[in-house]
């Protein structure tokens, strides 16, 4: 199918080959469509983040193939993998992982230091502009240790769109946060994935998972549950509610 | 990411942790200001030196007593009768590149002038003995015939000859002086000469070379003989033909191998030069080592550095950075610490050299190819003790360094 983005087939991925092998994954085969918001669930060790990491090109896996847009990964070289995450990806991670004593706008431009097509100009323009997006126009110039949580998780957002990616991973995006700030990043994921942007997502709450459109549940490295959440809650109402209580 | 970029994230990264990045780079520091201090300390004693046996006259040839031994017994080489006046005479007439000769005898003797008395070398010599030497004369003459009159009893004194004895140098010329309780009158002081590794080249009466050869010493022999050419060049030339007459003709008037040694300044210089040219080599190299060790500590930072930016590192990797640019990312920082600290050592290098320089009274010069020498060599300490721990960095896999806390 054209709209098909993702599609991998019997991927397995093995820890410590050998006497003490971990099968993280078990022959996972999995189809991500366009304009898709997936959610990854799972208990600990479920093998929920290593799939995220698979997906996300992050990490190879032992067997199995992978086509991101119809085109083999698996097996490219490891510029070229550094080439797809940096044009064609965004990750959010739980902690954050920003720079320290680094300014918002520094921490935004990361990705495009390493797309050689923007100017200097050109990248803070389009920092700031993903900035704004993400609703920190006036923390532009903040160090991120001199912004609450919620803040340091949208900047981390704005980094994760900066280069206008096709898809962007998130592991536990809200794992360190109050529900309130939970729903104010959900609904940058929700107004993202409308602009059309595919939304791969790990998370362990259930409340947060009602926000996508799609839930993966996986169990000792298989895929048990994939279900069409048909009602997704809209993230926006529900911060609106929390805000006013 | 330009190369421009990876320079101004080094130079904040410095920024960022500045007292450990500074006593990183002291050992950078101190290693290239004692290699440059050191040079220059070298290069200046070396010209200080080369300059004083400079004023010796550059030209000068001594022909010398070589026996070490007479008949089993060793003797002092100024005391071996081997060297005649004759033998002056047949190197003048038979050596066309010897230009100025003389024989020379030497003691140590008392001046006595009033009641001032000094305690003078007293050198007998030729006219040409002044020439060969650089003796410029300051007030009266000098001999008045090349060989000076035979047994005449004048003298030329040096500055502190006549300080010592005269109130006004001026005034020595025409005294009687006792030499030895022998009189002796001066006839002309001589120009300063300074000096001349310690000792005082002003110290000095020359008088006629037979004057002092039969009044003072009572010799029939000579100490030694000095030669000189019109031109430097011209002193290889002149060795050979003395060589070659003194030879053949000590061999047809005493029989049997003739022992002599012939030296000349330019040999002596050579071989100070190149003594003090190794000495230099070996402080440098030791100083040397000390910017081995700075390159060591480089290492050891950049190490604590990578694995304190793991997370960082993971991240650019994740989104997008090639490892070939984390690698020379963390280079550059390196290298950047390295020549900061090589521009800083080539200073306080300065300041060394100068601070030496005047506390040993000589003119350290910093030569412009111990400085590029030193900023290369700081330069390749930085990519050398940088490329392990950059390599570390650009090794590391995304998702271990995005957990590592």
């Amino acid at each position: 199918m054209e709209d098909c983005v993702i599609d991998i087939k019997n991927i397995s991925k093995v820890f410590n080959p050998g006497e003490n092998e971990v099968r993280a994954l078990n022959d996972v085969s999995l189809k991500i469509y366009k304009g898709e918001f997936v959610s990854l669930m799972g208990s600990s060790g479920s093998g929920k983040s290593t799939l995220l990491n698979i997906l996300g090109c992050l990490d190879q896996p032992t067997s199995g193939t992978y086509l991101l847009d119809g085109q083999e990964v698996s097996g490219i070289s490891k510029s070229e993998i550094s080439l797809i995450r940096n044009r064609k990806f965004g990750f959010v991670f739980q902690s954050y992982n920003l720079l320290p004593k680094t300014s918002a706008l520094e921490n935004v431009e990361l990705p495009l230091l390493y797309n050689s097509q923007y100017s200097i100009k050109a990248r803070r323009e389009k920092a700031e502009e993903a900035l704004v997006s993400v609703g920190l126009k006036d923390r532009i110039f903040h160090k991120t240790n001199e912004l609450s949580g919620g803040q340091q998780q949208r900047v981390a957002i704005a980094r994760a769109l900066v280069n206008e990616p096709k898809v962007i991973f998130a592991d536990e995006p809200t794992g360190n946060l109050d529900s309130k700030t939970s729903y104010q990043v959900m609904e940058l994921f929700q107004n993202l994935n409308e602009k059309g942007i595919l939304i791969v997502m790990v998370s362990h709450e259930p409340d947060i998972v009602e926000m996508s459109k799609r839930k993966i549940i996986l169990h000792d490295g298989k895929i048990i549950e994939d279900i069409e959440i048909l009602n997704p809650k809209n993230a926006h109402e529900l911060f609106v509610a929390a805000d006013s209580k | 990411m330009k190369v421009s970029d990876l320079l101004l994230s080094a130079l904040r990264s410095i920024n960022r942790n500045r007292s450990r990045s500074l006593l990183t780079m002291l050992g950078i520091i101190i290693g290239v200001a004692s290699v440059i201090g050191m040079l220059a300390l070298g290069n200046g004693a070396t010209q200080s030196i080369k300059g004083e046996l400079g004023k010796l006259g550059t030209n000068l040839i001594m022909v010398m007593p070589g026996a070490d031994q007479q008949r089993g017994v060793s003797t002092d080489l100024a005391n071996v009768e081997i060297l005649k006046e004759s033998d002056v005479k047949a190197i003048l007439n038979l050596s066309p590149s010897v230009t100025y000769i003389s024989p020379v005898v030497s003691t140590k003797s008392q001046a006595v002038f009033g009641s001032n008395n000094s305690r003078p070398n007293v050198t007998g010599g030729y006219r040409d003995y002044f020439f060969i030497n650089n003796y410029e004369i300051k007030y009266g003459q000098l001999f008045d015939e090349r060989t000076g009159k035979s047994l005449q009893k004048v003298c030329v004194i040096g500055k502190t000859v006549a300080e010592d004895l005269f109130e006004n140098e001026k005034d020595a010329v025409g005294k009687i002086i006792r030499l030895d309780k022998i009189p002796f009158r001066i006839i002309g002081v001589l120009e300063e000469k300074g000096q001349t590794m310690g000792m005082d080249g002003d110290n000095i009466i020359i008088a006629p070379f037979r004057t002092v050869q039969k009044r003072l010493l009572g010799l029939t022999y000579l100490h030694q003989i000095h030669a000189a050419t019109e031109n430097e060049d011209e002193v290889d030339a002149a060795v050979a033909e003395i060589d070659d007459v003194m030879t053949n003709y000590l061999k047809k008037v005493s029989g049997g191998e003739p022992q002599f040694r012939i030296a000349t300044q330019k040999e002596m210089l050579d071989v100070m030069g190149t003594v003090l040219g190794l000495l230099t080599l070996l402080l440098a190299a030791i100083a040397g080592i000390s910017l081995l060790v700075g390159g060591i500590g480089i290492m050891n930072i950049m190490l604590v550095t990578v694995t304190e930016r793991t997370r960082e590192i993971g991240l650019r990797l994740a989104v997008g950075a090639p490892s070939n640019v984390i690698l020379l990312q963390f280079l550059i920082e390196s290298v950047v610490i390295s020549l900061i600290g090589g521009i800083i050592g080539i200073m306080l290098g300065y300041t060394l050299a100068s601070i030496g320089g005047s506390l040993m009274d000589m003119t350290a010069e910093v030569t412009p190819s111990s400085v590029l020498m030193a900023f290369g060599f700081s330069f390749l300490v930085g990519v050398l003790f940088g490329f392990f721990p950059a390599r570390k960095a650009a090794r590391l896999n995304p998702i271990q360094a995005l957990r590592h806390e």
